[in-house]
């Protein structure tokens, strides 16, 4: 079995087929496994409350140590064959920039480095590629220039293949580019930041504007029910993470005024356990969609229709919930020839008879936990194909 | 002893085994010998197992792959070459993990006497509730070759039920009904009803009082409510229409259906009054059709959760699909959680199938550690370092519990008279055990 994608879905969907002794290749493009998993933070620090991120890293503990999965990460496809209903990927990966048989471990690549970008840390002469003018596409290489050995290649790639009887897709969405969204500002005001940004200084990896006495405001919906730019469908998420995340910052800052911005809730019962707990604090809700932000003094300013008319009202910071778009250029989907439905999501139209199945939020927004469940349902279906497939 | 035990392994393809899964356990150094025939459960096949059992190389016999039916047939065969039932097993086909056959192989070739009769440990699971998620579950279970009983709510007087026991060994009592089982599945969906009243000609109107679980319903009464004509409002609390449901939404005021917001409606002869605070003033709709569509938690639900120790308020745990956070009870539907679940029979499928993982790797029936009591010095390390406090002094001689030693190896590591022993297996297998999903928790 092959399972494109690391995500949620794809995690659960390898944990089930490993459970029951189907080897599996996953594949992932970025360098580690959880999808965008990996860049959100707990928002249940007092209490829980069942953002599921924790989940996944549970999930993705019990993938790695399973025999049965093998995981490639960094990985691009180059190209993808099916013969007799067997699918073989050729796949291209960056190879380690450095040698570590040739490294003397000299040093004079870290002091020639402009960026530090190359490292030594245990003895041991590390890179970090996303730091590397080189790699970026700029002129440098000197590292390569002073190393005495020649143990430095910057650009060397690794070429790999992988069989599989069938195909698991769950590649994913793409949280959608706030910056398209013009009038929202994102990228031009300051204080302004998208969902995930926030998510970062939740974690503790960012500054932002936000502290007691501070005022904050949430817009829900950006690139979402929206049929201009974005995708028209409902993310699905953004009102529960947003709600999640307003009270977290609510938790960490008591001082701290919220206003949330929004259309309608989505995904939530009348009598869920966030709502009841928004009800408890004081953080305000406007029924509205903003229709622009702007600077003002630095800081930027809401202007939205309400009863009393056109208000505007200025925030210490502005966080933009983006929603879940499909990724319209993923390579390997459309080699695959996967059928989308008219708003670009995978649709699973006899794409079982080909041996590929679907799962996560590259059929539609989902949140993380139907994805999980969506990646175990797809477990099965393939499991089910395999067994025919033996026969 | 001189030679250790070994196990006569074969595998059944008759009903398509997992090979791959099986495949590590061939070259087990306790396995004395493995084959793989066509079918096991054919007189040619047993005839070729006893033909094997009767050279008596291998003294215990163990089945992968065939149905758990069979077992009778196999230990008779063993039982003619000296084999007692206790030491032949069979790993049924529908259980495919490489984990459950190590499991079996080690229970065959278990030489400790077992410390609880085998009645004691039941794999029964007991499921309780009706609905979609209930009928998943149940379906999903018996083609996982799981041992189901099956109950329905109204079965039990539940305020006077009382349950006593853990995993393994659950003991429902509720006066003179008494069921004993292993596992629990708790599975309630929320109820929608459709109330209609006619007052003639005018408009419909649909009132909406529930969440996501409602959509099938509320879009249907309204398609039916189009194609009949006339002015349709549909009153809502909350728009129901998540993720793919926002086409559907846009589609449904395409064709004119007008959406009102409001928690309470008024009726008053024959005519409606809806107030959306967002139009300013109340809205009298002429009413023809008044359809209300709700949705509610089964009556017995809150009072099963708490026959079963779990307080109405308590909040999902959600980290393994259906898990109750108490060992042995696992929750679907609307026993899970109060979000609506987009896919209540796929959820279902999910819980069930982690529950196959914790039944195939089953509590111990004998203590993993045990203490040699002619070299324990009792210097009481264990009791103070084993995470799960299974060390216990009595009469002046430690001994660890059956029920709580899993097989950790800490005390083994740390014992300095070296007197706990512990089979390597069962030390593998109980790691392994509790492992992520993997069942003991």
């Amino acid at each position: 079995m092959v399972v494109l994608g690391g995500g949620p879905a794809g995690l659960a969907c390898a944990a089930e087929l490993a459970e029951r002794g189907v080897s599996v290749a996953l594949l992932e493009k970025r360098d580690a496994l959880g999808g965008r998993v990996q860049d959100l933070a707990c928002k249940g620090v007092v209490h829980c409350r069942q953002c599921d991120v924790c989940r996944v890293h549970r999930v993705r503990s019990q993938v790695l140590s399973s025999e049965l999965i093998s995981v490639h990460t960094n990985i691009e496809l180059e190209q993808l064959e099916r013969n007799n209903g067997r699918y073989r990927f050729d796949l291209v990966r960056p190879k380690d920039a450095i040698d570590l048989g040739l490294c003397s471990r000299c040093g004079k690549c870290v002091e020639a480095c402009p960026t530090g970008a190359m490292t030594k840390t245990a003895g041991k002469i590390r890179l970090d590629r996303s730091a590397c003018r080189s790699i970026q596409g700029l002129e440098c290489e000197r590292c390569v220039s002073v190393c005495p050995v020649g143990a430095i290649d910057l650009f060397g790639e690794e070429h790999l293949s992988v069989n599989g009887n069938a195909v698991v897709v769950s590649t994913g969405s793409l949280e959608f580019p706030a910056s398209e969204e013009k009038r929202l500002g994102h990228g031009e005001i300051h204080g302004v930041m998208t969902s995930m940004e926030l998510e970062s200084f939740l974690e503790g990896k960012r500054e932002a504007d936000l502290g007691n006495g501070k005022k904050a405001a949430f817009v829900l919906c950006v690139g979402s029910r929206s049929s201009k730019i974005g995708t028209p469908k409902c993310s699905s998420v953004c009102c529960k993470y947003s709600l999640r995340q307003a009270l977290t910052l609510k938790e960490k800052f008591p001082k701290l005024s919220i206003t949330m911005f929004i259309t309608d809730w989505r995904g939530l019962s009348p009598d869920d356990g966030l709502l009841k707990e928004l009800t408890a604090t004081d953080i305000q809700v406007v029924r509205s969609r903003p229709a622009e932000i702007v600077a003002e003094d630095g800081r930027p300013a809401v202007r939205y229709a309400s009863d009393d008319g056109i208000v505007h009202q200025g925030f210490d910071s502005v966080v933009l919930s983006v929603g879940l778009v499909p990724d319209l250029d993923d390579d390997a989907l459309s080699q695959l020839a996967i059928p989308r439905d008219p708003w670009g999501d995978l649709k699973d139209d006899h794409c079982s008879d080909r041996g590929i199945f679907l799962a996560g939020s590259c059929r539609g927004p989902k949140d993380i936990g139907h994805c999980v469940a969506d990646g175990i349902a797809a477990a099965h279906l393939a499991m089910k194909h395999l067994e025919a497939d033996h026969e | 002893m001189s030679e250790p035990m070994k196990a006569a392994v074969f595998i059944c393809r008759a009903h398509g085994a997992n090979l791959v899964a099986y495949r590590g356990l061939m070259k087990h150094p306790r396995v004395g010998h493995s084959e793989m025939l066509p079918t096991c459960c054919s007189t040619g096949g047993r005839n070729q197992i006893q033909l094997h059992l009767l050279g008596r190389t291998t003294q215990a016999l163990l089945v992968l792959g065939c149905s758990v039916s069979e077992l009778k047939k196999y230990q008779d065969l063993a039982a003619l070459a000296g084999i007692p039932p206790t030491r032949v097993a069979v790993v049924p086909f529908q259980i495919r993990t490489a984990h459950a056959a190590e499991l079996a192989l080690a229970r065959v070739l278990d030489e400790r006497e077992a410390k609880f009769p085998n009645g004691a440990q039941s794999d029964t699971l007991l499921m309780v509730g009706d609905g979609i998620s209930a009928d998943a579950a149940y379906d999903q279970a018996v083609a996982e070759g799981l041992k189901v009983a099956r109950m329905a709510t109204d079965d039990v007087n539940w305020n006077e039920a009382r349950l006593t026991g853990g995993r393994g060994n659950f003991i429902l009592e509720a006066g003179e009904v008494m069921h004993q089982f292993g596992l629990a599945l708790l599975s309630f969906d929320l109820i929608v009803e459709v109330d209609r009243m006619c007052f003639g000609e005018g408009d419909t109107v649909v009132a909406l009082a529930g969440g996501e679980e409602c959509l099938h319903s509320f879009v249907s009464e309204l398609e039916s409510a189009l194609s009949k004509g006339g002015n349709v409002y549909a009153v809502v609390q909350e728009t129901p229409f998540s993720g793919d449901g926002e086409i559907l939404y846009r589609d449904l005021q395409l064709r004119g259906v007008v959406f009102l917001r409001a928690s309470e409606i008024e009726v008053a002869g024959g005519s409606v009054t809806v107030n959306d605070e967002h139009l300013g003033c109340p809205l009298r709709i002429k009413v023809g059709d008044l359809v209300t569509i709700r949705s509610s938690r089964p009556e017995m639900s809150d009072s099963v959760l708490e026959a079963f120790g779990m307080p109405s308020s308590r909040r999902p745990v959600g980290l393994v699909p259906g898990d109750s956070g108490m060992p042995g009870i696992s929750l679907c539907g609307s026993a899970f959680s109060a979000h609506h679940e987009g896919d209540p029979a796929g959820m279902a499928r999910a819980t069930v199938a982690s529950l196959v993982k914790i039944i195939s790797s089953p509590l111990p029936r004998v203590p993993l550690a045990s203490i040699e009591k002619d070299r324990c010095s009792l210097c009481l390390t264990c009791l103070r370092v084993c995470p799960y406090g299974a060390p216990f002094l009595s009469g002046g001689e430690m001994s660890i519990s059956a029920e709580k030693c899993q097989g950790c190896g800490m005390c083994l590591a740390l014992c300095p008279s070296a007197a706990i022993n512990m089979p390597p297996t069962d030390l593998r297998a109980e790691v392994g055990g509790t492992k992520i999903g993997g069942g003991l928790k």
